[in-house]
């Protein structure tokens, strides 16, 4: 297979983009990604395109971007895999391009979240993950699909809610400095904590908001990289990890398997593991989550994901920042761009160029979780300066 | 007639000194709760007659669901009669042993529900002792109407309906009456029974009244311009179940939601899932692996199709649990769910928690699962299976 270089990255500033349909915020996605390749790229240098939207606000995916973006000539495909749709979007494009099928692709993420009123809207997401006849009329809303797995997984290993409350203060500190975060502004335990509850643990600064948003990357096989950068990320590990869709049949709450197995395939292809790992930047969609992802990831034992909190470790002049950007949780949480926008930072803090740089990391990882907690993508990327 | 046992039900909620229904509960799952213990009681149940003097659903009433929660076999038939306290006396009278006949009421004054079953051998015996057809139109629910139209004159009920009936259907000794409240009961020369509810149920109340007592007497039950009276012999014979958990205040219960919106509702989807989740069964592979909800092909072996049904079990314990503040259109709030772990299976299930406050369950709390309305969708009832603590119970076995 041919190594697969990251040669352009750009997204629009998440948030609640009412005046931005699908065929706005496309286009605008793909000149940021344009416009960031240090040789130039012509549209026309795009051989393929795949695209990670979850749901279809303003109709087919694939025709949408193809029209929007004056893409009629190549092949566009849409990907659809949940939360988890955006790395997963990446990982086709990766394979298709160390196939040597194409030289040059599109990996394009986009969603529009605001789209339906909020009375309908976890009606809405309920209908695109759940069993009509077994789960979807008990109101297992998302944010409670997740609580249920990190009230196992506090009991368990005696996590508080103020280790939950820790990872929102972070990562909305993060997100202040980052000019294309959706929630700009600090947080305290306190606030976190005294917050009006949602579901479970999680009160409403436990939880990421509703954003709309856009993100892009440029992919060109090894070789052909070098006509557009000197300074290519290059895409390492890509894996996709999937696990029971409903939650009675999950054996263990307290991990997510799908994460687990997502990560293994991806450091198995990078032929790295867990302690080479510089940067981070994982699904927080609620502040629980990003601490089982700490130990689903293998940043830390089982149990030890309190501590990694505690200490510091995952802030930004940490041992391994996680979440640079602000994450789900403040950076904002378009599904289908979530994981292409994760990215997008990475690609910036391999080269030396984030908003909130993490020192001067070699490896950085992406990942998602989603669905009813049943898929998960991983994208493991490598600097040039390693 | 041979009354085998009697099993009451009330709900936990209280308002005003009264229990009124769980924004879960509905005249069938009322229905399910007074009989389903009656069933492990003996006698094959073939019929079940179910009274009430206002059912919620008329067109498409879910007669197939009580029959399927109820373990009835695939012949049983169940009947659904409009009526107050003599339409149960008079169906007890009636009906052929391995009936049970429930008495359900949902008066936002007094819900409550009482099931009797029929059967051959030492039980209580009913002998019928005549009864009266009249009209006096005291409370009248007009199909299409929320409320009830109330006749609000007790002297009227008393003097005009229930004084005559008593007077005819009495034998010397004052009866014990049903369908009425105490106050009048006592006015009239009857004895009141210390029931919770003058309708439907209350007969169920009142013989079991006389089952505790071991006590024989002439029972009057009265509705309206109608009675009907049987005499009880050999009332301790009669085995009486009741449930009644200590109250918690109605105001703890979920309340519906601010906005409104229909939740899609999938008939097939409906359909392919009744089975197993109305019946609680699960597939059993010739393996021994066991799915829930069921699966065709074996994640054990890989066999397909080749399972036989087991019925799970309805006791367990929660192994994780979360309550939903944020208000959800179309479900009742704050409401909790919870994953609880089948004793002695391998089955879990998530359950809407029913029965108490939303935050008060916990990991590790013990309890079972009952029938409830679990959804309301584009108008049609969704029944599955709420996960009960015991925590809060104290189930009365007499």
């Amino acid at each position: 297979m041919r190594s697969v270089a990251v040669v352009g990255a750009g997204m629009v500033p998440f948030g609640e983009l009412f005046t931005q349909g699908m065929k706005e915020l496309l286009p605008a996605a793909l000149r940021l990604a344009l416009g960031s390749v240090d040789e130039g790229m012509a549209k026309s240098d795009i051989q393929a395109a795949w695209f990670g939207q979850l749901q279809t606000s303003d109709g087919h995916p694939a025709g949408v971007l193809a029209d929007s973006c004056g893409l009629l000539d190549i092949p566009v495909t849409r990907v659809e895999n949940q939360c988890a749709t955006g790395n997963d979007a990446v990982r086709n494009a990766t394979l298709a391009i160390a196939s040597g099928a194409v030289d040059v692709a599109l990996v394009i993420g986009a969603d529009k979240t605001r789209e339906t009123p909020v009375a309908s809207t976890f009606w809405d997401w309920m209908g695109l993950a759940r069993d009509r006849g077994w789960d979807y009329p008990l109101g297992l809303i998302a944010p409670a699909s997740f609580a249920l797995h990190v009230a196992r997984f506090m009991h368990e290993h005696d996590v508080r809610p103020e280790h939950l409350a820790m990872v929102a203060v972070k990562n909305h500190h993060n997100a202040v400095s980052n000019p294309v975060a959706h929630l700009r502004m600090e947080v305290t335990v306190e606030q976190v904590l005294a917050a009006p509850r949602v579901v479970g643990p999680f009160g409403v600064l436990d939880c990421t908001p509703q954003s709309d948003g856009a993100a892009a990357l440029l992919l060109a096989a090894e070789g052909v990289h070098r006509r557009f950068t000197r300074r290519p990320v290059w895409v390492r590990g890509v894996g996709l990890g999937l696990d029971r869709v409903m939650h009675a049949h999950k054996a263990d709450l307290s991990s997510f398997p799908a994460t687990v197995r997502a990560a293994k395939a991806a450091y198995r292809m990078a032929g790295i593991g867990p302690s080479d790992i510089g940067v981070a930047e994982v699904h927080d969609c609620f502040t629980g989550v990003e601490l089982m992802n700490y130990e689903d990831l293998g940043f830390c034992e089982r149990g030890g994901a309190k501590k990694m909190i505690e200490s510091g470790q995952t802030e930004v002049g940490g041992s391994l920042p996680v979440n640079p950007s602000g994450g789900l949780k403040a950076k904002g949480h378009p599904p289908g761009a979530t994981g292409v926008a994760q990215c997008v930072e990475l690609f910036e803090q391999l080269r030396g160029e984030a908003v909130n740089q993490a020192g001067t990391p070699r490896w950085a990882l992406a990942h998602n979780i989603g669905g009813p907690t049943a898929v998960s993508a991983v994208t493991i990327l490598e600097g040039s300066h390693g | 007639m041979t009354v085998l046992a009697l099993s009451l039900y009330r709900p936990v909620w209280e308002l005003g000194g009264a229990r009124v229904t769980g924004p879960d509960e509905d005249v069938l799952t009322m229905a399910v709760a007074a009989a389903r213990p009656l069933i492990a009681v003996g006698p094959a149940v073939r019929k079940v007659v179910l009274v009430t003097p206002r059912p919620d659903i008329v067109e498409g009433f879910g007669g197939g669901v009580l029959a399927r929660a109820l373990d009835l076999g695939p012949d049983a038939v169940v009947q659904l009669r409009i009526g107050g306290a003599p339409a149960v006396l008079d169906a007890l009278l009636e009906n052929e042993p391995g009936t049970v006949v429930a008495g359900v009421d949902l008066s936002s004054t007094a819900a409550s529900a009482g099931a009797a079953l029929l059967g051959d051998g030492s039980g209580l015996d009913l002998v019928a002792a005549g009864r009266i057809s009249g009209s006096l139109p005291m409370r009248v629910g007009q199909a299409g109407h929320a409320t009830t139209a109330v006749y609000r004159d007790a002297r009227v009920e008393r003097e005009l309906a229930a004084a005559p009936l008593v007077a005819a259907l009495r034998d010397g000794a004052a009866p014990l009456l049903a369908g009425i409240a105490a106050g009048g009961a006592r006015r009239l020369g009857a004895r009141p029974s210390a029931v919770p509810t003058p309708g439907a149920a209350s007969v169920c109340y009142a013989l079991a009244e006389l089952a505790s007592a071991g006590e024989d007497a002439r029972l009057v039950a009265v509705d309206g311009g109608s009675g009907s009276a049987a005499d009880v012999r050999g009332a301790a014979r009669a085995r009486v179940l009741r449930e009644e958990r200590p109250a918690i205040g109605g105001e703890q219960r979920p309340r519906p939601g601010g906005d409104h919106v229909e939740v899609p509702f999938s008939m097939p989807a409906y359909a392919r899932a009744f089975e197993a989740k109305v019946g609680l069964v699960a597939a059993a592979c010739a393996c021994g692996e066991i799915s829930y909800p069921p699966r065709d092909m074996c994640l054990r072996c890989d066999r397909y199709r080749e399972t036989t049904p087991v019925a799970l079990p309805r006791t367990g314990e929660v192994y994780t649990c979360v309550t939903v503040h944020v208000p959800i259109p179309g479900i009742p709030g704050p409401y909790a769910l919870a994953i609880v772990s089948l004793d002695g299976s391998p089955v879990r299930v998530l359950a809407q928690v029913a029965d108490t406050p939303a935050t008060a369950t916990r990991i590790g709390d013990r309890g079972r699962l009952v029938l409830r309305r679990v959804a309301l969708r584009e108008g049609v009832p969704d029944y599955g299976y709420a996960f009960q603590g015991d925590t809060t119970a104290e189930a009365v076995r007499a």
